[in-house]
């Protein structure tokens, strides 16, 4: 593994707090660099070769597709869920407070 | 008496009619289940957990309501099957993870409660690639599932599972979730019909997430009719899940009733999808165009459209699915949920430790990934170039849809693949993966319809996409198609001895 591609791994896996295996950083290493030397595909559309022209969508058009791809509706505001209710589906309970297990020893 | 080949056999809708006339009790037809599944899953390993006395003790409480005049639906007393990624409450929910594996679900995902709401009966959870990630079910912490057609091949992923469960007779019908081709890819693989709905039609409340802005839930079924049927169920918009839409949710049986006419429908062929370059082999190309010959045939006219944006789609999918699982999957550190490492000095250790020996190698990848798009500054990944490519997409298909019934194209560039061969590499699998996502990406509704086998039988499933509103229509016309061109008898591995009548006459 190229050292710059390590410290790339490295610095992914810290971010989403995962131990790998020497075994595992080298296949990753691998999949990730493969990854992102695919991205001028992906952003092929800077490259201006045969690609949509997603920036001319007008105003509307590009509304609509956001909405369509993310219906997000209105929130409607409402009253809270009941503690009872809230501390049934809890892990623990110790009168009206939710209870974690404990981490350290 | 009818045996438990026979039954299982049937079609969802033959199951509700005889239901409906006392031919058949809900005991006698979950009993045929479960002993199919006691025949067969040690085979295919499509179930995870089977719910074999509970199952038993709802269908005699659906056999009591039917007694009384209580039906709860036309579907009461009919049993399915879930993915192991819905919530079932008290049952455990693994995601087919190490990271999951002891997780009992506090509480019902709302498509199940929809599911018992209707009187249906619940075998059991489903085996899947892990937290959904992959296309062979070959990440799944219990092995691949096997294809009922061919055991040396994958029924396909991620809900492979639903797929073969439905294709051998182990269910009626099965729900999975779809978040770049995971229903509609391994119903193309077992040749049975898979639904993605348009997204806010089905609840995701109680699905574990994977990516939330592509995650729907959709069933399997043996016909696009008894999927229409299934869909009645579970549409609708639930206060649980912001995204869900009560006017997608209609009656999905409404045009079932007066059949569709293809005469005359104009049906979009990409060329994105259909020219040699689109990487289709040689035996799903000349399959596929037999069977649009055969759309020809019912007066279907089909046209040649282009979604320049297809090209780019599976690595846009990709990335955006990456990001959103990165953060999606971030709960699972040990503390309030999954697997906890014994190893481990502080908190950092703790968490990286738990989630390194939790995790399998695929969604280890796409977390590094998602982190890498996430990551922005320093990263040439981008998320906001993916979601252009979304939107580009979104656009090129809403402009063909506004002139064409449907696209039509193929759901899988290849047959099932066989499970002794090496593992794909990355690139290969987004190319096996460009037809499966559009539907996601677009948030669009697409149903894999059955419509070719390969010499050795394998099936083909053909790709049918249209607007937003339209699944009901897609459905119609699936079933005009399916109508004229039924799968030949015997040749399925769940014909296992019924020969009835009308196949889809409720």
């Amino acid at each position: 593994m190229k050292r710059e591609q390590g410290e790339i791994l490295e610095a992914m896996a810290s971010l989403v707090m995962l131990e790998l295996t020497s075994r595992e950083a080298e296949v990753l290493g691998r999949e990730l660099e493969a990854a992102l030397g695919a991205v001028p595909r992906v952003e092929g559309c800077a490259d201006g070769e045969d690609c949509p022209d997603p920036e001319g969508i007008s105003g509307n058009e590009a509304l609509q597709a956001q909405e369509a791809a993310e219906p997000i509706r209105e929130d409607s505001p409402g009253s809270s869920l009941p503690l009872s209710q809230v501390l049934r589906n809890a892990p623990g309970v110790h009168g009206p407070f939710i209870t974690l297990p404990r981490v350290l020893e | 008496m009818e045996t438990w080949r026979t039954i299982c056999a049937m079609p969802l809708v033959e199951l509700c009619k005889r239901l409906g006339n006392g031919q058949l009790s809900s005991v006698e037809i979950t009993g045929a289940y479960l002993a199919s599944i006691g025949a067969q899953n040690s085979s295919l390993n499509a179930y995870v957990d089977v719910y074999d006395q509970e199952a038993l003790a709802q269908a005699k409480a659906s056999d009591a309501r039917r007694r009384a005049g209580q039906a709860l639906s036309p579907l009461d007393g009919i049993p399915m099957a879930v993915k192991d990624n819905i919530l079932v409450k008290d049952r455990r929910c693994t995601c087919a993870s190490r990271m999951l594996q002891d997780f009992i679900a506090p509480y019902d995902a709302t498509v199940i409660g929809r599911l018992r709401t209707a009187g249906m009966v619940l075998l059991g959870k489903l085996n899947m690639d892990e937290f959904a990630m992959g296309s062979s079910t070959q990440t799944s912490l219990y092995g691949p599932v096997r294809n009922p057609w061919d055991l040396k091949r994958s029924a396909g992923g991620s809900s492979g599972g639903s797929g073969a469960t439905v294709a051998a007779g182990m269910a009626p019908c099965a729900l999975g979730s779809d978040t770049g081709g995971s229903v509609l890819q391994p119903a193309s693989h077992c040749g049975v019909v898979g639904v993605r709905p348009a997204y806010g039609t089905v609840s995701r409340y109680g699905l574990v997430a994977f990516a939330s802005s592509l995650d729907q839930i959709g069933p399997l079924c043996k016909s696009a009719y008894d999927a229409a049927l299934v869909m009645n169920v579970i549409a609708g918009a639930d206060s649980k899940d912001a995204t869900s839409r009560e006017d997608l949710a209609v009656d999905f049986l409404a045009e079932m009733n007066n059949p569709v006419s293809l005469e005359g429908r104009i049906f979009g062929l990409p060329r994105e999808c259909w020219e040699p370059e689109s990487g289709l082999s040689p035996v799903v190309f000349h399959g596929l165009t037999e069977a649009l010959s055969r759309w020809q045939s019912l007066g279907a006219r089909l046209v040649r459209v282009s979604l320049p944006s297809l090209t780019r789609a599976a690595w846009a999918y990709d990335l955006l699915s990456s990001a959103q699982a990165a953060s999606n999957l971030a709960r699972y550190d040990g503390v309030r949920y999954g697997h906890r490492s014994g190893d481990y000095r502080n908190l950092g250790e703790m968490y990286r430790h738990s989630r390194g020996e939790g995790f399998g190698p695929e969604v280890k990848r796409r977390l590094i990934l998602g982190a890498a798009v996430l990551e922005g500054g320093n990263s040439p990944v981008s998320y906001a170039g993916a979601q252009r490519i979304r939107k580009a997409l979104f656009r090129e298909a809403s402009d063909v849809l506004e002139s064409c019934d449907g696209l039509l194209m193929p759901v899988v560039p290849t047959l099932a693949r066989s499970l002794e061969g090496k593992e794909d590499s990355v690139p290969s699998l987004c190319r096996g993966d460009r037809f499966g996502v559009p539907a996601g990406l677009t948030g669009l509704p697409a149903v894999s319809l059955p419509c070719a086998q390969d010499r050795s039988g394998l099936p083909m499933g053909m790709g049918l996409m249209g607007k937003r509103e339209n699944l009901p229509r897609l459905l119609a016309m699936a079933y005009a198609y399916e109508r004229a061109f039924p799968m030949a008898e015997g040749t399925r591995p769940h014909d296992l001895g019924w020969k009835g009548g009308e196949r889809h006459e409720a």
